[in-house]
């Protein structure tokens, strides 16, 4: 009992680390880029196929190849930013036209993405056996890779944190995201390079995250990113709101939990869409209650 | 110091400013008065920057500033406090405060200036770790005017300090506005507390509906017969 008990609560760890990264970057690409990115899971995607590419046909180890992937995707992040987003933001005529169309922009950019990876690497899932080794915790077996993962986002959430709490530029960045105008008053050019660097960071964090898992579709991104969306409104996306009262942070990691405690029980016998109900219903919860409340 | 010269200025597509000018001297203490959408709150977005006029031109320091944007007019020397106080709310007192000090010029003084701020207004410090919006309304008020004063500005502008503030609060915050001026600073000050305002203005400036309709020495406007029947209610 309690060793399944310990399977579901570390796994549910696991699975949760990446809901909450997810869920702070998205946070932060809408509160300061105000781009309200569809495509964002896309990404995730996309550094997990890269790091398969390289794995299987290079050889080349899903960890060394975070540190190539990482400054490609900040380029990549740079150059959407710089021509698509940064060209509708020009031509919008307030904030609100714009936020609808880089929603619908991003859309787009999601089936690009989308079909870029199906033409490339099929439908199928794919996998590599990367650090698949057994780990002991406390009598529950995890594979080697997961902890790497969970290291990962623990590791960036921490960087990004003391990023956004401690510098000069990552305090303006959660000012732009609250109030805007006024960060500007106080001198915070946000029409430059906060947004962009935003949503760069934020790419790159994806591509990051991405990497180390094992396994893989061209669907894969594409829940993990829109899923997050009603919450965040709920919340008023600040970033660094996320942080400092953690209980948005905390309940993202716990519905991780129960996603992946979930699981279980639907799979092998629904299909994918059925998992995905499944996932919004979980998701969504804890916002009926507080909207309720 | 400052030279608003004929500007006429949109909000959203309808006109709110018509041929509008008016003028600050160094270190002096200026009030702009006014009913609720006279324009006046128009008239400061158009200064510091967050709006550009249509026609006509404003001066600072000898540089023509109405087509700057807002975060470089901040680094010459103009500070905003905005209607509504407008503060980070998520961010710690200490963390607004830091924000009031963004630019580059600013930072580098950034720890000198706080202490000038705590000695004006000593409950900063003792709140320094709460969260904005965990202050009560006087000391938000106090935390917007701080972190107005933490870019080191020449030109300060309060937009409707004593708003939602009880009488005895009120009073306190105008003795602040008076004792600035004794630290070389310009204030711009708007004000629907008209009584308040001529009491500490050497000038005032009355906006309606867009336009100015009357200017001088404040002594002067408060004996005005047109003063005191639409503002002071005598």
């Amino acid at each position: 009992m309690i060793v399944t008990l310990l399977d579901i609560t570390i796994g549910g760890l696991l699975t949760g680390g990446i809901y909450a990264l997810t869920a702070v970057g998205l946070n932060l690409q809408y509160g300061v880029a105000r781009v309200l990115n569809i495509a964002h899971g896309e990404f995730i995607m996309l550094g997990a196929f890269a790091t398969y590419s390289l794995y299987t046909l290079f050889g080349i180890n899903p960890l060394v190849s975070l540190a190539i992937g990482g400054p490609i995707v900040f380029i990549m992040g740079f150059l959407i930013h710089n021509t698509l987003f940064q060209y509708l933001r020009s031509s919008s005529e307030s904030m609100g036209a714009f936020e609808g169309r880089s929603l619908l922009a991003s859309f787009g950019l999601l089936f690009i993405i989308q079909n870029v990876a199906l033409l490339s690497w099929g439908p199928e899932i794919k996998g590599y056996t990367y650090l698949a080794e057994p780990v002991n915790i406390l009598g529950t077996i995890f594979a080697a890779n997961r902890l790497v993962a969970l290291l990962f986002a623990v590791a960036i959430g921490l960087a990004f944190y003391l990023f956004l709490v401690r510098t000069r530029l990552g305090k303006a960045i959660r000012a732009a995201a609250q109030d805007p105008e006024t960060a500007q008053l106080m001198g915070i050019n946000i029409h430059r390079g906060f947004s962009r660097l935003t949503y760069q960071h934020d790419v790159r964090n994806h591509t990051t995250y991405g990497s180390p898992l094992y396994c893989n579709c061209p669907y894969c991104g594409g829940f993990r990113g829109i899923g997050q969306y009603p919450r965040q409104f709920h919340r008023g996306f600040d970033p660094g709101a996320y942080w400092q009262h953690s209980d948005l942070y905390r309940s993202r990691v716990i519905i991780g939990c129960l996603l992946h405690d979930l699981h279980p029980l639907t799979l092998g016998k629904a299909n994918r869409y059925f998992r995905e109900i499944e996932k919004c219903i979980v998701s969504e919860l804890p916002l009926i209650k507080r909207l309720s409340s | 110091m400052l030279q608003v010269s004929n500007i006429n200025s949109f909000y959203r597509k309808i006109q709110a400013l018509w041929g509008v000018s008016l003028r600050i001297d160094e270190k002096e203490l200026v009030a702009l008065i006014g009913a609720n959408g006279a324009g006046k709150t128009t008239l400061l977005k158009t200064i510091s920057g967050l709006l550009h006029p249509a026609s006509g031109s404003v001066q600072f320091l000898d540089m023509r500033i109405d087509q700057m944007p807002a975060h470089s007019i901040v680094e010459l020397g103009v500070s905003h406090v905005s209607e509504g106080r407008r503060l980070f709310q998520d961010m710690t007192v200490r963390e607004n405060l830091d924000m009031g000090a963004y630019t580059h010029k600013a930072w580098n003084k950034k720890e000198e200036t706080l202490e000038r701020v705590h000695q004006i207004f000593p409950i900063l410090k003792v709140r320094s770790r709460q969260l904005a919006r965990t202050l009560s309304g006087g000391e938000q008020q106090m935390l917007a005017m701080g972190r107005g004063l933490m870019s080191r500005p020449r030109l300060c502008m309060f937009d409707e300090l004593s708003y939602g503030l009880a009488p005895i609060l009120a009073k306190e915050v105008f003795k602040i506005v008076k004792t600035l001026r004794e630290q070389d600073i310009a204030i711009l000050l708007v004000e629907q507390n008209v009584r308040h305002a001529l009491e500490i203005a050497d000038r005032a400036y009355v906006l309606e509906n867009g336009r100015i309709v009357l200017e001088g020495e404040s002594r002067g406007l408060s004996e005005n017969e047109l003063i005191k029947q639409a503002y002071l209610g005598l």
